[in-house]
This record gives structure tokens, C-alpha cells and sequence, in this order.
């Protein structure tokens, strides 16, 4: 199961984009660019913290070597949850371009999400419940950073904000691995 | 860090700390930054003391993990280009066969090749130029962006299995080669 159909559900809103800075000065003469290096490296960076996580199994990104993604399998019982197991994806762009303009890094888009990156983190169980933290625009919600929730996959969203306090992408997973504890345990 | 945890630590760093060393935290933090930051954020962002970050970050540039730039006196740390580099080379010859690199280099160029033709673009730097345009909307610049890096991260891989492939029978014969 995935989250994917609140991603294709998405539409236009009111925030309108613009470019910082440009990146032309960033891709490198071995054809590898420091953006895609940074990815890369952050990735592989929360692998090897959820490897630690005391609830998490395994950890694989989803193409090997290549981490575009991260798929964890998780010990549902660590979160009081039935069922064997559950999953948990991860997906990270940093330091997205183009981001909010700049007057509204200090509106409501931002005020929520002090790591500026698009990241998704999302939990499934196989009984079709699902749920997750998204960084992302959602026509269903003001602001960037939300939570997001259903009980099956015929199900619609609900849909929430959600506020973090970690600035470091490596402590805000450890902090939404516990906002993700208290929510499944209601 | 002091012995004494200071009383408003929150619940996920207690949890934290309690499964990762001071060090592995201050590397952590230092291995996911976007940008340089000063041993004070650092420590703040790992739980330990600013000393304590010092010394371990101190320790981290030795190894040559960690850059150091000085900015208005103030020592900023950001992961080094060349470790991360080296690393993730290392992983792919003690991973990978040199045919699974070949196969993989060519999955990478057809993933390219199909971006190409799909956005109409040479580098992945046009479509976050498209993305930038005030007619896109919101979903639609953050989906552009999503495919850049996506072509970003694919170009990075790509870079590093290159280098593998042409430097495979001396490295992979002679790990002491990497410096890593």
C-alpha cells in the first residue's frame, strides 16, 4: 500500500514559486551535481539512524545502492499496533528549489517546517491503515508540513498541520518516529 | 554533554541519546546538514554540550569527514566532498560486480534519456527554471522539482559508477587503495 493518491489528487493553490538563486554553478565537471550528492549523502545519513531506531527491523533504499527512497520495516508491536509488521517510507529532496518566495518563508508555508526540504515520511500496515508526515503542497491543506491519515485505502484523508522542533534532518526523524509512536498508540 | 540531562530535553532526544553515542549524534547531524553550520548549532541540534561538539567535529576534520571554514571568526563545519565521494565508491565496489555496475549505468542512462524527452530539456536545471515560473502552480513546481532531483540524483550515481568502472580492478583488488 502506498500514499500515493492524495499525491495524484493534488492540485494548483495560491502559492506561486520563484527562483533563489541558480543552480548552474552547482553541477560539477564529472557530471554529478552537488544537489544530487547531497541527497544522496542525507539519505544515506537517516538510513543509518533508523537502523538505530529500537522499532525498525530492517531498512533497504529502494534501489539498491541508489537510495532514492527509504522502505523500513518496522515492529508494529513497538507501537502497542496489531499485526506483525508495518512499513515505513521515506522520500527527501533537500533544500528544494524553487521554495516559497522569500516573504513567505515567514508566512504559514514555513513558520511550520524549519528544515527546508520536501520530505515524506509514511507509515502502512497491512490491514490498510496509513499514515505519515508530508512536506509537500496539498491542495487539501494550508501550509507545507502536515499530517495525514486513513483507515483504509478506499478511504479518504484526513488531513492536519504539524509542527516539529528538530532543525536537523537526523533529529527530526527521531522526533517524528515519537510524534508517530503517540498517534498510533490513541 | 554534561552527566546531568538537562530537564526540557524532549522525549525523542532522550530516546536518541539513549541509542546513539554523542559522537555518532554530532556526526549525524554534521553528515545531514545543506549547509555549514557553527559548532554551537550543531551541539544544540545533537544534545551535547558545545565543547563536546568541538572536540568530536575536531576529530571529524582529522579524518578528513569534515570540512572547516571560517566565517566572520566563526568556525562552520559541513561534510567533506571527497569523503562522501570516496565513500559512496567504496560501498559500490565492495556491493556491486563490475557487470552490475555496467547494468546499472545503462538503467541510469535510460532513466536520464527518458527525462530528456519527457520535459523537453538538456539538464535537469531547466526544469527547475520551469518550475520557477509564476504560471506553475504549487503541486506543479514542487512535482518539476521532485523530477530534477530525481535526474540529480540519478547524474550523481552515475558520476560515481563511472569512476568505479574505470578505476574497478585497482580498487577492488586493493582496498587499501581508498583512503575510506
Amino acid at each position: 500500500m502506498t500514499d500515493r493518491r492524495d499525491t495524484q489528487e493534488s492540485q494548483s493553490d495560491s502559492h506561486q514559486y520563484t527562483s533563489s538563486h541558480s543552480r548552474a554553478d552547482r553541477v560539477r565537471s564529472d557530471g554529478g551535481t552537488t544537489l544530487g550528492r547531497d541527497r544522496h549523502r542525507i539519505l544515506r545519513e537517516l538510513r543509518g539512524e533508523l537502523a538505530r531506531h529500537p522499532a525498525v527491523l530492517s531498512v533497504e533504499g529502494e534501489l539498491p545502492s541508489e537510495y532514492r527512497e527509504l522502505q523500513a520495516t518496522l515492529a508494529s508491536s513497538w507501537f502497542g499496533r496489531s499485526g506483525e509488521t508495518a512499513t515505513l517510507r521515506i522520500a527527501w529532496i533537500p533544500d528544494p528549489s524553487p521554495g516559497p518566495e522569500e516573504s513567505d518563508r515567514t508566512s504559514d508555508a514555513w513558520m511550520r517546517t524549519p528544515i527546508q526540504a520536501y520530505y515524506t515520511i509514511h507509515y502502512s500496515e497491512p490491514s490498510g491503515f496509513d499514515c505519515g508526515f508530508h512536506c509537500e503542497p496539498n491542495p487539501h491543506i494550508d501550509g507545507l508540513l502536515h499530517y495525514q491519515e486513513r483507515d483504509d485505502v478506499d478511504d479518504r484523508y484526513t488531513y492536519e498541520p504539524a509542527t516539529f522542533d528538530a532543525r536537523s534532518a537526523s533529529g527530526f526523524l527521531w522526533e517524528v518516529m515519537d510524534v508517530l509512536a503517540d498517534r498510533l498508540s490513541r | 554533554m554534561s552527566p546531568a540531562n538537562p530537564p526540557d530535553d524532549p522525549e525523542w532526544m532522550e530516546t536518541w541519546k539513549e541509542h546513539a553515542s554523542a559522537f555518532d549524534r554530532v556526526k549525524s547531524v554534521t553528515m545531514t546538514l545543506s549547509e555549514p553550520q557553527s559548532a554551537p548549532w550543531i551541539a544544540e541540534q545533537a544534545a551535547v554540550s558545545p565543547n563536546t561538539a568541538r572536540n568530536h567535529l575536531r576529530r571529524l576534520v582529522e579524518l578528513s569527514v569534515v570540512t572547516e571554514t571560517a566565517d566572520d571568526g566563526t568556525s562552520h563545519y559541513y561534510p567533506d566532498p571527497l569523503y562522501t565521494r570516496l565513500r559512496d565508491i567504496r560501498a559500490l565496489l565492495e556491493e556491486t560486480t563490475k557487470q552490475e555496475l555496467a547494468e546499472q549505468a545503462a538503467e541510469l542512462k535510460t532513466d536520464i534519456a527518458a527525462w530528456k524527452t519527457e520535459y523537453d530539456a538538456d539538464t535537469p536545471d531547466t526544469l527547475r527554471e520551469q518550475a520557477a515560473t509564476d504560471t506553475v502552480s504549487a503541486e506543479q513546481a514542487h512535482e518539476l522539482t521532485r523530477a530534477a532531483s530525481d535526474w540529480e540524483l540519478a547524474r550523481y550515481h552515475l558520476s560515481l559508477i563511472q569512476d568505479a568502472i574505470t578505476n574497478y580492478d585497482t580498487w577492488a583488488s586493493d582496498q587499501s587503495s581508498l583512503s575510506v
